[in-house]
């Protein structure tokens, strides 16, 4: 299939515009092959007529989610994303730990939204047992959420293959996962303790609205799978239920300036983030 | 009070939360009572996060009595308010038809710029509409119009489309009709642009971006000896303008060899600095020709250190056809790691294994 610039950066707009993910012009082979197996499945023969399909006559959406859910592959372990997690616990965590401890205050709460089986909320836990040196001093409560109880059901009893746990550091392997048997990763109590698993459903309003106090939202990967409508009213909600100076953390390709104005954009060490 | 006053009242109360999560019941629970208050609050919401929530709460609901009163807010001075007045009442799509009417005819040019607006985003039933503004006494507004046809790729107007392009003396619009004309244009419509252009000279600077995207999607032979003049005179600042009308003429009249003076130049284009991704390009590009020197040029560029320009040349190759570079992609291949470029890499082999 041929992809002509022309028509990949048409597309690439098109995403843009539509879910806040942008892809990088030497994104270009890995966005043809995933186009061309949609392509093919749709009996596109043409990418101009498909790009025009999408834009035109794609009513309910579902080849564009098709495409999409193709494009973002859904797959979670722990210590993904690792340089958004190296801003998060190099930068950020301080920032909000140093305006704490001006204030007297001694709680941190994350909220890790769309959990799934419970890579993220653990490494979350484990940077922040890793960051903070007076850890005792701290009330740590990592909140994390998702719709789907079976995978709720899996996060709780923290047992992970060793697939999962690829990319974490050595040390912390060593030092927050139990290895009962070969190939079997099990969470410890020094991480698991931090961490809350509670079924929500972001498109509740009413699910959310009792949260607050947090100073980190963490959801990854989480709103490409919601229509427009609906990713700006769950990042409202996020906002409601943030302290001032809090921090929000969406995939590395995703973008909250198409979604909400109402948080500050700011530049930490060549990476965008956004805070409340 | 009953549960729509205390929601009415708490859409001014202190704290912001109240107020966002009284926009959201009063949508959610489609109190209609509530719309007017709402979008009274929305102007004089200091809160960014209220006033987000509000346009969410609102796009959630739908109905004539919504479109009705939120038409009057697209005279807000407050762009936020504007912007977001638009976008619901897109989401309102054919609802908002009717009511449209009436700001399209407005005293005011910028109200109905903002019904163009909302009417682009309504899509192709709105397109009858949209073409009337081609009779719209500001010019603005008359570029906004023929623009947006084309955006909504809807060819009924193309006529009228061709006639505005000939006769207007407004460059600014002469522009947007060349656009529009290359994505919905007809055989006519390029008639009129080899009229209006005899010669290269005869192409404002203004009007050549245009020009060429027209080019891309309608242009013939004959365009490509001025194409190669622009290549010369302004590659640099258009080099992808340039690249996509030869590539949309190439792709249009299939040959199997290039013209040498359009091998020249792309030759000297690959050696200048333009992007990488352009020079990927147009290495796939050459592949898909015979001429003998082609192979020269691609496998010239194959230098894995540069990793888009090394994949065009691989591509290219793939597509030439010459079981000689197999033995130059395999050693590439053993210093390549990463796995979409390997699978070009892979894809090629085998195209010219094939070959052999």
């Amino acid at each position: 299939m041929e992809l002509p610039l022309e028509y990949f950066i048409k597309l690439r707009n098109l995403i843009y515009e539509r879910t806040g993910i942008s892809y990088e012009e030497n994104k270009i082979y890995y966005v043809k092959k995933r186009l061309q197996q949609r392509m093919q499945a749709g009996g596109f023969e043409d990418i101009e007529e498909y790009i025009k399909y999408l834009k035109l006559f794609d009513g309910n959406g579902r080849e564009f989610q098709e495409l999409i859910n193709l494009l973002t592959v859904n797959e979670t372990y722990f210590f993904r994303e690792f340089n958004q997690l190296q801003l998060f616990a190099e930068d950020c965590l301080d920032e909000v730990v140093e305006a704490k401890r001006r204030t007297g205050g001694s709680t941190i709460k994350i909220l890790c939204a769309g959990c799934s089986t419970g890579e993220e909320a653990y490494t979350l836990a484990i940077i922040v047992r890793e960051m903070l040196e007076d850890f005792r001093r701290w009330s740590v409560l990592i909140k994390a959420i998702d719709i789907d109880e079976n995978v709720l059901a899996r996060a709780r009893k923290g047992i992970y293959d060793s697939r999962s746990v690829k990319d974490v550091p050595p040390a912390y392997l060593k030092r927050y996962f139990a290895q009962p048997q070969s190939g079997e990763y099990v969470i410890r109590p020094e991480a698991k303790e931090l961490v809350l698993f509670e079924h929500h459903n972001l498109m509740d309003r009413r699910a959310l609205r009792n949260e607050e106090g947090y100073d980190f939202v963490f959801c990854r990967n989480v709103l490409i799978y919601f229509d427009e409508v609906s990713r700006k009213q769950v990042v409202d909600r996020f906002y409601s239920l943030m302290n001032p100076g809090g921090f929000i953390f969406l995939g590395h390709s995703e973008s909250l300036s198409r979604i909400s104005s109402a948080f500050k954009i700011r530049r930490i060490n060549e990476h965008l983030v956004y805070q409340r | 009070m009953s549960l729509i006053e205390d929601l009415i009242a708490d859409l001014s109360s202190e704290d912001e939360k109240t107020r966002a999560f009284a926009a959201e019941d009063i949508a959610c629970d489609g109190l209609w009572e509530g719309v007017g208050p709402m979008i009274a609050r929305l102007e004089i919401e200091p809160s960014r996060y209220v006033r987000e929530v509000i346009v969410s709460s609102l796009k959630m609901m739908s109905g004539p009595e919504l479109v009705n009163q939120l038409i009057p807010c697209l005279r807000s001075d407050d762009a936020f308010v504007r912007n977001s007045i638009i976008d619901i009442l897109a989401l309102q799509g054919e609802e908002s038809l009717e009511a449209l009417r009436g700001p399209l005819q407005d005293a005011d040019k910028d109200t109905r710029k903002f019904a163009l607006d909302v009417l682009v985003q309504i899509g192709s039933s709105a397109a009858a509409l949209i073409a009337e503004a081609m009779a719209d006494p500001d010019i603005n507004n008359v570029i906004t119009a023929v623009e947006y046809l084309g955006r909504l790729e809807d060819d009924r107007w193309i006529k009228e489309i061709n006639n505005l392009f000939l006769r207007s003396d407004n460059v600014l619009l002469r522009c947007t009709c060349l656009e529009t004309m290359a994505l919905i244009g007809d055989e006519n419509s390029v008639e009129c642009v080899n009229k209006r252009y005899p010669s290269y000279q005869s192409i404002s600077f203004l009007e050549q971006y245009s020009f060429l995207k027209f080019v891309a999607r309608k242009g013939s032979d004959i365009h490509l000896p001025l194409i190669i003049s622009l290549m010369g005179e302004k590659g640099q600042v258009m080099h992808k303008e340039i690249i996509n009308a030869i590539e949309g003429i190439l792709k249009r009249i299939p040959r199997d060899y290039l013209l040498p003076e359009l091998i020249e130049v792309i030759s000297n284009y690959l050696e200048s600095e333009i992007k990488d991704i352009n020079k990927y390009e147009l290495l796939v590009l050459l592949g898909k020709y015979r001429n003998p020197e082609i192979y020269t040029i691609l496998t010239k560029y194959l230098e894995p250190r540069k990793p888009l320009i090394c994949m065009g040349a691989i591509e290219g190759l793939g597509e030439y056809g010459n079981p000689e570079a197999i033995a130059l992609i395999e050693a590439i291949k053993g210093v390549v790691r990463d796995e979409e470029q390997r699978e070009i890499i892979e894809r090629s082999l085998i195209r010219l294994e094939k070959l052999r």
